[in-house]
């Protein structure tokens, strides 16, 4: 699959897991991350510069607020969807 | 408000508790998806392809599947297969559905022999482990590599000793890259998925069992038909002749043909009394026959059938005993088939007793009447006795005493007491005799 479609699939994944843990802070938190934008159904996201580093800042949000258990989530929502990128394509926070 | 590092710590803290929490819900939530489609379809294999479409859907795998296991023909047969489109499209090129293969001789395939017979788990990243010779290799190569497929589990879907199946994930990643929501749930919705199709089972085996039941009901209600209006007619009618016979009407009979006569219109009775024997506990059964409840007295019937039964008795040299005081057996029943039931009670007695006597007690009891009927006959085998008011019913020895025996009367008391609220139980040593009670309500 295309690797940008695979990228902005990340976000989206995260942010629902993440909601299923905190609620709809999870959203109000994502929102405030630099260069991702985030649509009004909450089903699809662009970024609006480098998506691997803007996925990197979604889960150092997380992290910051709510510890390393935050990181573990995000990284086990989106493990099927990295399992088909190559190493180089993975952001380093979810490897 | 500045977040310190002992809020921090307490967010930290509250946040694992909800994580853990949010698992259990997930794992709930996917649970209670599952019951609601084992509930709500009954067929086992539409009942499969809703769950496992489910959990594909849930827990982002490539393909989930359940087979069967056929231990007879020791093999493994496709139930439902849920896939990714990715994998579909292979597969369609392929030409293929994994639907279509049945996975035979499971014991010379080591693998899955360890997850069938030994009910162990299973974990490989070899499609061949599992479909070795019955796809090319080169075409497992293309799935593996199409669809990404890192890892497949197996679990045996056993319950007690039994082994229904084996549930089949494909997944896309390596086993420790599961959640803890996805490996809790796979244990939990394993047994899920054990117990909903052991029961789409039953049900499926009690509709069979009922189609089969309705097939034979039709079939004997033709088979009564026939008894009633073509055998019992062809009684009937030369019943008549050899009445016409004796009565005269052909003339006068020769010691010889009157001797004739009189035997075939002997059997004649037998053969019809026989036939409205079975069809009376037919239509018992069928709940046809409609009881004209009144207050009658028990003991009255008891003496009219005695008194009927008297030369039979005495023919045999049998002495019939009578245990009934002066009183009033009120009943509330249908006087013509209780006196049936009696009748047949009676008539047993006087058959499967060679000498000896015969004793018939009333008596009142709170709220029941007690009827018995004690013989000093053959007696009846614990064997038989289990078999003593069933349909058809009739014991080895009770043939070789009374060949005329149907295994339907004893069978038609029981229908008869049982419709006036009663019960009819039998108490019987070998070769000592056998009492028979009936307890019937008091009116």
């Amino acid at each position: 699959m295309n690797f940008a479609i695979q990228l902005t699939k990340i976000p989206i994944r995260i942010i629902k897991e993440q909601e299923l843990v905190i609620g709809p802070l999870a959203w109000y938190e994502a929102g405030k991350v630099q260069g991702l934008k985030i649509d009004k159904s909450h089903s699809s996201v662009s970024f609006s510069g480098d998506g691997k580093e803007t996925i990197n800042l979604l889960v150092a949000q997380f992290e910051r607020l709510f510890g390393r258990a935050s990181r573990e989530v995000c990284r086990d929502a989106v493990q099927d969807i990295i399992a088909e990128m190559s190493p180089e394509e993975i952001p380093s926070s979810l490897k | 408000m500045p977040e310190t590092e002992e809020t921090k710590k307490i967010t930290e803290a509250l946040y694992e508790q909800n994580l853990e929490l949010a698992v259990k819900n997930k794992t709930l939530a996917l649970l209670e998806k599952l019951y609601q489609k084992s509930i709500s379809v009954l067929a086992p294999g539409v009942m499969a392809q809703e769950i496992i479409d489910t959990i594909r859907e849930d827990l982002n795998l490539e393909f989930t599947g359940i087979f069967n296991f056929s231990s007879g023909a020791d093999s493994l047969i496709p139930l439902a297969f849920s896939k990714s489109d990715r994998l579909i499209q292979t597969l369609n090129k392929l030409g293929f559905l994994f639907l279509d293969i049945k996975i035979t001789d499971v014991k010379k395939r080591d693998f899955l022999k360890k997850i069938v017979y030994d009910k162990k788990f299973g974990m490989t990243d070899k499609l061949e482990e599992i479909w070795a010779g019955l796809i090319k290799p080169k075409h497992l190569q293309e799935i593996k590599k199409s669809s990404h497929i890192k890892t497949i589990l197996l679990y045996p879907l056993s319950i007690g000793d039994d082994i229904l199946g084996v549930l089949i994930l494909g997944l896309n990643r390596d086993y420790q890259a599961l959640s803890a929501f996805e490996k809790s749930s796979i244990v939990s919705f394993t047994n899920v998925i054990t117990l909903s199709l052991n029961k789409a089972y039953l049900y499926k085996d009690l509709q069979d069992a009922n189609e089969n039941l309705k097939e034979l009901l039709k079939q004997r209600e033709s088979l009564t038909h026939l008894i009633n209006h073509k055998v019992k007619g062809a009684f009937t009618h030369s019943k008549y002749i050899f009445a016409e016979m004796l009565e005269g009407t052909f003339g006068a009979l020769s010691p010889e043909l009157k001797r004739m006569a009189v035997n075939g219109l002997e059997s004649d009775n037998i053969g019809i009394n026989t036939i409205d024997l079975v069809l009376n506990a037919s239509n018992m059964q069928k709940g046809t026959i409609k009881y004209d409840l009144k207050e009658v007295d028990l003991k009255d019937i008891v003496l009219k059938v005695l008194s009927d039964k008297k030369i039979q008795a005495e023919a045999k040299g049998l002495k019939v005993e009578k245990n009934i005081k002066t009183d009033k057996y009120r009943v509330l029943g249908d006087a013509y088939w209780i006196k049936e039931a009696i009748n047949n009670l009676v008539d047993n007695s006087i058959k499967y007793t060679m000498k000896g006597k015969i004793i018939v007690g009333l008596k009142k009891n709170a709220g029941e009447i007690l009827f018995s009927i004690k013989d000093t006959g053959i007696g009846i085998t614990d064997e038989d006795k289990k078999n003593l008011f069933t349909e058809g019913g009739r014991g080895k020895d009770s043939v070789r005493v009374n060949t005329d025996s149907t295994g339907y009367g004893l069978y038609s008391v029981k229908l008869i007491i049982e419709a006036h609220r009663g019960k009819v139980w039998a108490e019987s040593e070998v070769n000592k005799g056998t009492t028979i009670f009936v307890e019937l309500p008091l009116k």
